[in-house]
């Protein structure tokens, strides 16, 4: 295993891999900061291009490309508050507000590092854990999943604020709409208003970005003044960023480890974890007054989650052919095309190329975080930049982050209204993440419990891993008063 | 003129609305379709009314304290639209903050329309211009500069690099113009 290991290593270095590497970085890098073209967008693009390649080649073109979407997706959240991926989104809750108090730079700093801590971390679980993790993914079926929705949900209270009820509220209109749709169990079309478009259910990027961005672009222009509204130093603290996410080193691995396990499993993905590790940050800090206002662990949690978890994604799709989100579907595909089996294959057979998978992960992250800081000067400085003269650009990335994913004109037009309850959302002091997080669990909740539901009636609520999986969640929900309860004894 | 709290009030009825909306609606549905909507439904409608009483109560020990008082209009809708105590909108007056905050909206809206009649390329051409040079009152020079920068940053990118155009917009696709 150790030569397979080492031989995985140098083949990333071979002329015609590291070049297509390269060329797959900067591809990313590009399509991470559009906001809405995100890793599915680019990888079907892309696809048809790793036909005539070598596989090695064709995945160090692939994966590099995808590594580096998430990590550049976080500088869109956190110098305009728009998510350049829809796995960004947490980012824009402190990162934004720190990019407004001057310290574009250290946030930048923070996201950048615990993107690459987070990167190697993921990847080398995906290394450690290919021997092991037959067990792992196979333990997990619908009721599992469901448990694990449900814990997502209790997250709700940390992203709550000072208001728990608004919070639950909130979560709850999030759940109701992720209910628009076509009926998982009969097909039916429920909430659609008569439209077909509304059958796939309502976008999760036109509405964190609606709900997120617009509401920055009002306070832009009532400020009259650039992002950044004060200067810190030259680079407003890249380094102090850098070494925030060895200070905080804690929460790091932690979330590094949250989004490589939700990535692992498949169906869940980074757009849940991101937030996991956003409430877990909160839960864990014991003065949580500055969060939401520009907190550097509201930066490192969700950046380390969301690059954790492509190294935990390629696990299922390496190791048994499931692929856990559209992304490693279409990855899947890739395997297809170079006549590559997943399953035991890759173990044996091709034990060098699952661990060159590796490399690409770690190494492509170390080349965009080295590119990123050579660029953090001119980034960060774009936040001292008269708002004026950002606004209609960053209109234009709004609805073009609406519009590119589906190509549909309507995805704007839900941009338009969740900008506009987005906007008194803030103005009367209504959390906006758990509507978010509400929206992304929804449809994992209702479809696994169905399915739990017709095979084991309500016998699934005790299985054992479910049990655990429930108790966690009541340790989450009351974590804080217990806490609380120990410290004052 | 309204207050935050009764802002707040409003958007809760809002809520409720929406939530009674879709209780309703699932109301001829299959049994199996209905259960979640039903069961999450009245759920988040009963936490809702009782964040609506809440606020109900709050905002008329409010109306009576402003009677006494005088009301104030510093909490309006307007002065700093997006709550932020921090900001330098709240130095601006109320009049002048609500007519910055109908102004952007106007122009957030008209962005969503110019985009869909003309598309992203010549939108953002004739939207940043407009915005620029007649709101933002810069420069014809930096407002021209910018505009055509945002158009060649849609052509480049999409047309050129990705080769996937954005579409014309529907008059873009009426007259046959991109």
């Amino acid at each position: 295993m150790l030569d397979a290991f080492c031989s995985g290593f140098l083949q990333v270095f071979a002329f015609s891999t590291f070049s297509l590497l390269l060329v797959g970085i900067l591809i990313g890098f590009v399509v991470g900061i559009l906001p809405g073209i995100g890793g599915v967008v680019t990888l079907a693009l892309m696809l048809p291009f790793a036909f005539e390649m070598r596989p090695i080649d064709a995945f160090a073109f692939l994966l590099g490309m995808l590594s580096v979407t998430s990590t550049t997706g976080d500088i869109t959240s956190i110098i305009f508050g728009i998510p350049g991926e829809s796995i960004s989104a947490a980012l824009i809750l402190d990162g934004h507000p720190m990019a407004k108090q001057g310290e574009a730079g250290r946030a930048l700093g923070a996201a950048l590092m615990s993107s690459l801590v987070g990167a190697i971390i993921g990847a080398f679980v995906l290394a450690a854990s290919i021997p092991i993790v037959a067990p792992l993914v196979l333990t997990f079926k619908s009721p599992e999943f469901f448990a694990l929705a449900l814990l997502g949900i209790t997250f709700v209270a940390s992203l709550s604020g000072e208001s728990k009820l608004k919070g639950m509220i909130a979560a709850g209109v999030g759940l109701v709409l992720s209910l628009v749709g076509l009926d998982p169990q009969s097909g039916m079309p429920r909430y659609t208003l008569g439209m077909a478009t509304l059958w796939d259910g309502v976008g999760l990027v036109p509405v964190t970005v609606g709900l997120f961005a617009i509401p920055e672009i009002v306070d832009l222009w009532m400020k009259g003044t650039s992002i950044a509204e004060k200067r810190i130093g030259k680079l407003g603290g890249v380094w102090q960023g850098v070494r925030d996410t060895f200070t905080y080193w804690g929460v790091t691995v932690r979330c590094s480890l949250i989004g490589t396990f939700i990535g692992i499993i498949p169906g869940l993905g980074a757009g849940v974890s991101q937030w996991m590790a956003y409430a877990h940050a909160v839960q864990s800090a014991s003065d949580k007054s500055r969060f939401g206002a520009g907190d550097v662990r509201g930066v490192l949690g969700p950046g380390a989650a969301n690059n954790s978890g492509l190294g935990g994604s390629l696990v299922p799709t390496i190791a048994f052919g499931v692929p856990g989100t559209v992304v490693m579907a279409l990855l899947l595909g890739a395997f297809l095309i170079k006549g590559l089996v997943p399953g035991p294959s890759m173990l044996t057979k091709h034990l060098d190329l699952t661990f060159a998978f590796v490399w690409f992960i770690v190494i492509s992250n170390i080349i965009t975080v080295m590119l990123c800081f050579l660029l953090l000067e001119p980034l960060a400085k774009i936040t001292y930049v008269r708002g004026s003269l950002l606004i209609p650009g960053i209109l234009l990335l709004v609805y073009l982050g609406a519009y590119a994913e589906s190509k549909s004109t309507f995805d704007m037009g839900v941009t338009l209204l969740f900008g506009l309850i987005g906007l008194v959302m803030v103005y009367v002091e209504w959390p906006r993440p758990p509507l978010i997080l509400g929206l992304v669990l929804g449809a994992l909740i209702e479809r696994n419990f169905f399915i739990s539901y017709e095979i084991h009636a309500l016998g699934f609520l005790l299985k054992p891993i479910v049990l655990l999986i429930l108790l966690i969640g009541v340790g989450v929900l009351f974590y804080d008063k217990l806490r609380n309860y120990l410290a004052h004894d | 003129m309204l207050s935050r709290k009764k802002v707040e009030v409003l958007f809760s009825v809002g809520i409720v609305c929406f939530l009674v909306w879709a209780i309703w609606e699932a109301r001829q549905w299959p049994a199996p379709s209905k259960l979640f909507p039903w069961s999450l439904g009245f759920t988040v409608l009963t936490l809702a009314l009782v964040h609506l009483a809440l606020g109900l109560r709050a905002a008329l020990k409010e109306s009576s304290v402003g009677n006494l008082a005088g009301n104030t209009s510093e909490d309006a809708l307007g002065t700093g639209s997006t709550g932020r105590s921090d900001s330098e909108s709240l130095l601006l007056s109320p009049e002048i903050a609500r007519q910055r905050t109908i102004v952007i909206c106007c122009w957030i809206v008209a962005f969503f329309i110019g985009i869909s009649l003309l598309g992203f390329k010549l939108g953002s051409l004739f939207l940043t211009f407009g915005f620029l040079k007649f709101t933002a009152k810069e420069r014809w020079t930096i407002s021209a500069a910018i505009a055509v920068a945002n158009y060649l940053f849609f052509w480049i990118v999409f047309d050129i690099a990705l080769r996937t155009p954005l579409g014309s917009g529907l008059l873009g696709d009426y007259f046959g113009i991109n």
